[in-house]
């Protein structure tokens, strides 16, 4: 019997089904890739045909099971259900249609989706235009059948819906599902990536969502709800409903995983956008997603050798603020954090470029760092109680209150087990604790103060003083009274300086007020590397010691018993050159460039007997050995043509010059021993010829106060064993200090060679001892 | 047994102490791989009869330093009121005035001062003790002990 209806099938059914496509050039369909082609006529064809043809098949199917019922109800013994043989009958219906060759399973398929996708693009379309309303200029389409009234749009439906019902009957539906759904995922791809994508100043997801309600799920709520029993299909919508949201929020947060670096770099203005991916984080498992793209990202493009440390710091900032966003636990920026941090922590200039970040008046940060309010401590000290209330639940178990306090606790995620730190909300906390220690900070801080004050245009601006004092104080608050109080007297050294100078110019009735003045600095305060002899000593003009020396004298009465040591080779000497024409120049320099050009001058304007010098007379008037010095500093008086040089001898450049070098005006340094003060100027800041010499890092320093001990560990050794070989002495650095020493055996004999060098030990064949 | 570990965790920063700052005159350090026993090197301190004489010292740690005192010998031979023929010290703060105040440093600071201040009430060496009024003599005799031992002539 079955097998007649099959033959019934496959021979009549079948041919009758595909006739109606006779006409339509179904390979067209076959051989694009996509169903979207330029041919809309046949399309419109096939999607008629289709509907015809699908009622051919409705009718012959009810006709079918009205005659199955009908054998049913008689069959004395059927031993299933009437279901079973229905679904026995759509298959078989399907499959002779189908299965009759393989190019008719892909036919058939090719028209199901060509179909929904029709009817779906057909159906966006209206959507749209009655979004749109009437505002808008409708595109003109091919679609003939856009320009439907809305009575024409339900009639469409309608005919959609009941098309719908006899697929289902058919059991057509349930083998389209994947069609359906993947033209659904298309189109909410497509409208993601079209909407969102390189835009992060508007919230997009409730948009999405709403369109998806709006549109999507009203189509494919015709499809689902017109089949079956009402509340099978209700359930069954509803699930759909569900899986496809949770593909929208996975597929939205792809979207945005994507560009998450841009949208960093873009903050704050991307703030939208990240607060869309926030919904999706609590929503959706993206962590893991999240992490991994974001690390290789920034890893590829940020934390490289050609990255700026300020621009990395910019964006670790961002990063913070950003993350934050999308997940307010803090626990994603520990994670994502780290590698940057790692990475800051090695580079050289990061600390200093924090610190200026900070104190930049510039820079948008220092707003926050200036924002950093005392209710900021006082949260700190609560949470500080709070952690002492728990110790004292500890002893007191009484303590209702306390116990359920302590039930709040939470377990730590995975991914910041390691990390317990409260993260914090405030940047700079942030920042700081890249570094183990403050005191890495404040050093850093003090010798970039130190250099700022003693690069200062004018030692005495009050202006100077007060920005470094709100800096100053603002940095108390953080990190305490005690370890700031260096830099304080720093900036005390100033405030005191002018004091000092009004009164001792006073004291001395002294006409040279304005003259000369002598920046006092406190020795044991400042950074020793900002103090340390840049040149050679050299003799300053005798006009200038002797008033130096005044100056010293008298202020060692004011402060006795403090004294006062001048620095040669700091402070600020503002000449003004009058030439043999009678025209001045004026210039800014260095003590050692005026001493130079001060031995030029021709005494009482005797213009006869031009001044002529070797670089060795220059020296040894200047009583100072160190000759390519003094020529270093030559040179830049022969760059500005006031000097040239015949021969290697030296002379003022007549052509425009000569003569009286008179000093306006000498501000020197010099600096104190005994148990503070001191003074000095401050330095070069010339229009520089000379090289000028890098700035050591503190780090750096750090990494000489490192083989400093290793060397003492070295002489140690040698002292009391008196020979060792490069082995042992490897050996015993690695075993006694580890800590310090990680060197290779090579570099150790490098060092080895340069403590030779230095005559500190000697090599005999293979055996290190002190030498004597 | 105490726990070795943290013994020798004190020993490593002792090392690093003495190693950073300066003590003229006194130096040690762990002899091979073992931390617990030392090579001390005391030089006599001028304007004492011992001035710029060297002499090698051992230190072996207890497992349970600092509550315990190391002990101290000479290695090379001293002729000195408070050291014996073997090298040992009679020093109360290697006995019982030992605190774990102390440490390697400040222990090799005493012994070098009490070259030149000796004990003189209760010798180790009679003989030395007897003598050191006459500091000349006291140093004829030092030197060549000091000579016999090491081969050094001062």
């Amino acid at each position: 019997m079955i097998d007649i209806i099959k033959e019934y099938f496959r021979n009549s059914i079948s041919t009758g089904f595909w006739k109606y496509f006779s006409d339509c050039k179904l390979e067209m369909l076959l051989n694009s890739k996509t169903t979207i082609t330029n041919d809309s006529n046949q399309l419109m064809m096939i999607y008629q045909q289709f509907t015809v043809s699908i009622d051919y098949l409705y009718q012959v199917y009810i006709y079918f099971e009205r005659n199955l019922e009908f054998l049913y109800q008689h069959l004395p013994n059927a031993s299933l259900e009437f279901r079973y043989y229905l679904e026995k009958l759509q298959n078989l219906l399907m499959n002779s249609i189908t299965l009759r060759s393989s190019t008719d399973t892909m036919t058939f398929r090719k028209i199901l989706y060509m179909f929904f996708e029709k009817d779906f693009k057909s159906f966006i379309k209206l959507k749209e235009q009655v979004y749109k309303g009437d505002q808008e200029d409708e595109e003109e389409d091919e679609e003939d059948d856009l320009e439907l009234s809305i009575q024409d749009i339900d009639l469409k439906e309608s005919l959609f819906i009941t098309l719908c019902r006899k697929l289902h009957r058919l059991n057509i539906i349930n083998l389209s599902e994947d069609i359906f759904t993947e033209i659904l995922y298309k189109k909410i791809f497509q409208y993601i990536e079209e909407k969102c994508q390189g835009n992060y100043e508007e919230r997009f997801l409730d948009d999405t969502l709403q369109f998806c309600n709006n549109v999507l799920f009203k189509w494919l709520s015709m499809i689902i709800l017109s089949g079956g029993q009402p509340q099978e299909s209700d359930q069954l919508f509803k699930q759909w409903k569900t899986r496809f949201e949770f593909s929208i929020y996975e597929n939205f947060a792809q979207q945005r995983v994507l560009e998450l670096f841009s949208m960093i770099m873009h903050y704050p203005s991307s703030r939208p956008a990240l607060e869309d991916l926030g919904v999706c984080f609590q929503k959706i498992p993206i962590r893991q997603v999240l992490i991994q793209h974001l690390s290789s990202v920034i890893g590829q493009r940020l934390l490289q050798p050609g990255a700026q440390t300020t621009d990395i710091i910019s964006q670790y900032i961002s990063t913070i603020q950003s993350l934050r966003i999308i997940d307010p636990s803090g626990s994603l920026i520990q994670t994502v954090g780290r590698p940057i941090k790692q990475y800051l922590a090695q580079r050289e200039d990061t600390i200093r470029c924090i610190v200026s970040i900070f104190t930049d008046d510039t820079n948008e940060l220092h707003k926050e760092f200036m924002n950093f309010r005392d209710n900021d401590t006082a949260e700190l000290q609560e949470e500080e109680s709070t952690i002492l209330e728990y110790d004292h639940y500890l002893d007191d178990l009484d303590d209702q209150g306390n116990f359920e306090k302590s039930l709040q606790w939470v377990p730590l995620n995975n991914d910041n087990f390691n990390t317990n730190k409260k993260s914090s909300d405030d940047m700079f906390d942030n920042l700081v604790q890249i570094y183990e220690s403050l005191d890495l900070f404040v050093n850093e801080y003090r010798s970039m103060l130190s250099e700022r004050l003693l690069s200062a245009e004018n030692h005495f601006d009050n202006a100077l003083v007060e920005k470094e004092i709100t800096n100053l104080e603002l940095l108390k608050l953080r990190f305490g009274e005690n370890s700031l109080h260096q830099c304080e007297i720093m900036v005390k050294d100033m405030t005191d300086s002018k004091r000092l100078n009004n009164l001792i110019h006073k004291e001395m009735g002294s006409v040279n007020k304005g003259v000369y003045e002598t920046l006092i600095l406190s020795e044991l305060f400042w950074p020793s590397s900002a103090l340390k002899d840049t040149l050679e000593p050299f003799k300053y003009p005798k006009e200038i010691i002797a008033q130096m020396g005044l100056f010293s004298k008298e202020y060692e009465r004011v402060k006795a018993p403090r004294k006062l040591i001048n620095r040669y080779d700091f402070g600020r000497v503002e000449l003004e050159l009058v030439m043999e024409n009678g025209n001045t120049k004026e210039f800014t320099v260095s003590p050692i460039q005026a001493s130079i050009i001060s031995l030029f001058s021709s005494e009482g304007g005797d213009s006869e007997s031009q001044v002529k010098l070797t670089l060795d007379q220059m020296c040894s008037a200047l009583e100072c050995k160190n000759k390519e010095q003094v020529r270093k500093k030559l040179q830049f008086w022969i760059a500005n043509q006031v000097v040239k040089e015949v021969n290697g001898v030296y002379q003022l450049n007549v052509k425009d010059s000569s003569d009286t070098v008179s000093m306006a005006e000498v501000v020197d340094g010099d600096y104190v021993h005994g148990d503070s003060d001191e003074d000095t100027d401050s330095e070069d800041d010339v229009i520089i010829v000379e090289e000028q010499e890098e700035e050591k890092s503190v780090s750096e320093k750090e990494k000489e106060e490192k083989m400093r001990v290793i060397e003492n560990f070295i002489i140690g050794m040698l002292t009391n064993f008196k020979v060792l070989t490069l082995d042992r002495i490897h050996n015993m650095l690695t075993m006694f200090n580890s800590e310090q020493y990680s060197s290779t055996q090579q570099e150790l004999k490098q060092f080895l060679l340069k403590l030779i060098n230095e005559e500190k030990i000697e090599l005999n064949n293979t055996e290190y001892k002190i030498k004597n | 047994m105490a726990d070795s570990h943290s013994v020798a965790k004190r020993l490593q920063s002792e090392l690093m102490n003495l190693m950073v700052s300066a003590s003229p005159g006194v130096s040690a350090f762990p002899e091979g791989d073992n931390i617990f026993n030392w090579i001390g090197t005391i030089k006599g301190a001028p304007g004492t009869v011992y001035d710029n004489l060297d002499f090698k010292l051992k230190l072996t740690f207890p497992t349970d330093y600092p509550f315990k005192p190391p002990v101290v010998k000479f290695e090379t031979s001293c002729f000195h009121p408070n050291v014996d023929q073997n090298g040992n010290i009679c020093l109360d703060i290697l006995k019982d005035k030992w605190t774990p105040i102390y440490n390697v440093r400040t222990l090799l600071i005493s012994i070098q001062s009490l070259l030149g201040e000796p004990n003189n009430e209760s010798p180790f060496n009679t003989y030395a003790a007897s003598i050191w009024e006459n500091q000349e003599e006291f140093k004829k005799v030092l030197l060549k002990k000091y000579q016999e031992a090491t081969g050094i002539t001062i």
